[in-house]
């Protein structure tokens, strides 16, 4: 290679890797402003701000979903299947892969109760793809 | 058949997304040559013009 | 440079690359129809559906050969950028501004058949999500270089211009690819790894590998015929150009 092409090849490769290190850094320092997700244990613990908006996540513990005898209510706890577990309040129709044992996300607000009032209930879909028949054979699945 | 198009009410979602992809597919593919025949004719015009 | 092989060397000159090239083109096409046919109608009829997605998984088939072709060609153009500052080949540019919109469209396939999927199995057709936001920004990187030509009127200067923001962007590519494991993301992790295990059952698999493979050739085959007609306009000056506007030769 002439020396000149070696010299322009060396010069992109290093802007490359010092602009992809200053934009990695800068996410990874900017994520915890950014991104109020919350795990259970932190919930539980009291290190959440109340009554603002942030999303939270774990799985939907099983036997706790109680949907309410009039309107749409549903109450569900979410679980870090360890210790940590929090109760989740939501009013709307829950999508179609919401179960009990499946990870789920939830946003809205932490009221002083306890209680996360939940706006919108998203569910988290894992990355394995199971046909029906060999339901339950695989690692975590169905607890 | 009719299982096939609904899919247990999942088909809206499917068949949306499978006729989406194929139509993008197809125009990407006779795009070039719609665009290409365009400019030979443009071409021509041009040299009869000269 | 002396170990190119000569079929490579042919193609690199415009003159020769518009003789040979269009029956790969319909090669290409002919391989890459016959695939996603016979991949998507396995894929939608012959698969049983997933124990808890139900049929919606089916949506799978199209939108991760998609969402990863486009990703790799937003790569390849990083790639002909490098190319083009380094050696100045006249071919890189062309690659460049022919592979934009085929990315273009697939990334925004890729976005559109997501938030399809989302709707039933998430609950939900848009989250601000680490996964989808960095995708949407390869989104806006294909409308740039595509914009970019058309901005700055010098050519060269354009080529130059496009092949920096090729590489720069270049950055969002592994922030798209792990966006899933770093952050706390909707989206679930990536269910086949190169070097890895493959998360999903068999059965499911052979569809998605045809699908795969056929939208690689049929992406190859846009891209080659949009290069061809770029051959065409930019060289209309040559003679042989000129010959065959007169409809002397093909």
């Amino acid at each position: 290679m002439k020396s000149h092409r070696r010299r322009k090849l060396t010069i992109i490769i290093f802007l490359f890797v010092g602009s992809l290190a200053t934009v990695l850094i800068s996410i990874f320092a900017l994520q915890n402003y950014i991104n109020h997700f919350y795990l259970p244990d932190e919930i539980v613990s009291g290190e959440v701000p109340l009554e603002r908006k942030i999303r939270a996540g774990g799985f939907v513990k099983p036997g706790s979903v109680v949907h309410e005898s009039a309107g749409l209510g549903v109450q569900f706890d979410i679980t870090d299947l360890n210790d940590a577990t929090f109760r989740v309040h939501y009013e709307g129709i829950l999508p179609s892969l919401f179960r009990e044992g499946q990870g789920a996300i939830v946003a809205g607000r932490l009221n002083k109760n306890g209680i996360f009032a939940a706006s919108h209930v998203f569910a988290k879909h894992d990355e394995n793809y199971v046909p029906p028949e060999l339901k339950g054979m695989v690692e975590h699945d169905d607890p | 058949m009719m299982e096939l198009l609904t899919m247990d009410g999942h088909g809206i979602y499917v068949w949306s997304a499978y006729i989406l992809t194929t139509c993008v597919l197809l125009g990407l593919g006779i795009y070039p040559f719609i665009r290409l025949s365009r400019l030979k004719q443009r071409y021509q015009e041009d040299n009869e013009l000269k | 440079m002396k170990f190119i092989p000569t079929w490579l060397h042919r193609l690199a000159s415009p003159q020769h690359f518009f003789g040979d090239i269009k029956s790969w083109i319909m090669w290409l096409y002919v391989l890459g129809t016959i695939g996603f046919l016979v991949g998507s109608v396995w894929g939608l009829a012959f698969v049983p559906p997933e124990r808890y997605q139900g049929d919606s998984f089916r949506i799978l088939y199209v939108h991760a050969p998609i969402a990863h072709v486009a990703q790799l060609i937003y790569i390849s153009i990083a790639v002909a950028g490098v190319v083009h500052l380094v050696w100045k080949l006249k071919m890189a540019d062309v690659y460049m501004s022919a592979a934009a919109p085929v990315g273009c469209w697939l990334t925004a396939l890729a976005l559109a058949s997501g938030m399809i999927w989302g709707m039933p199995t998430w609950g939900t057709a848009w989250v601000w999500d680490a996964r989808i936001v960095s995708t949407l920004i390869l989104l806006f990187l294909f409308f740039g270089l595509i914009v970019l030509r058309r901005v700055v009127p010098n050519p060269t200067r354009a080529a130059t211009a496009l092949s920096i923001l090729a590489i720069v962007g270049a950055i969002n590519i592994p922030i798209i690819k792990y966006s899933v494991e770093w952050f706390e993301t909707l989206h679930q992790p990536a269910s086949i790894e190169l070097f890895g295990d493959i998360a999903i059952a068999p059965v499911f698999l052979t569809p998605l590998f045809i699908n795969i493979a056929s939208i690689y050739v049929l992406a190859a085959g846009f891209i080659l015929a949009n290069m061809r007609y770029l051959v065409v306009e930019r060289n209309a000056s040559m003679t042989w150009i000129q010959g065959w506007i007169r409809g002397q030769s093909q």
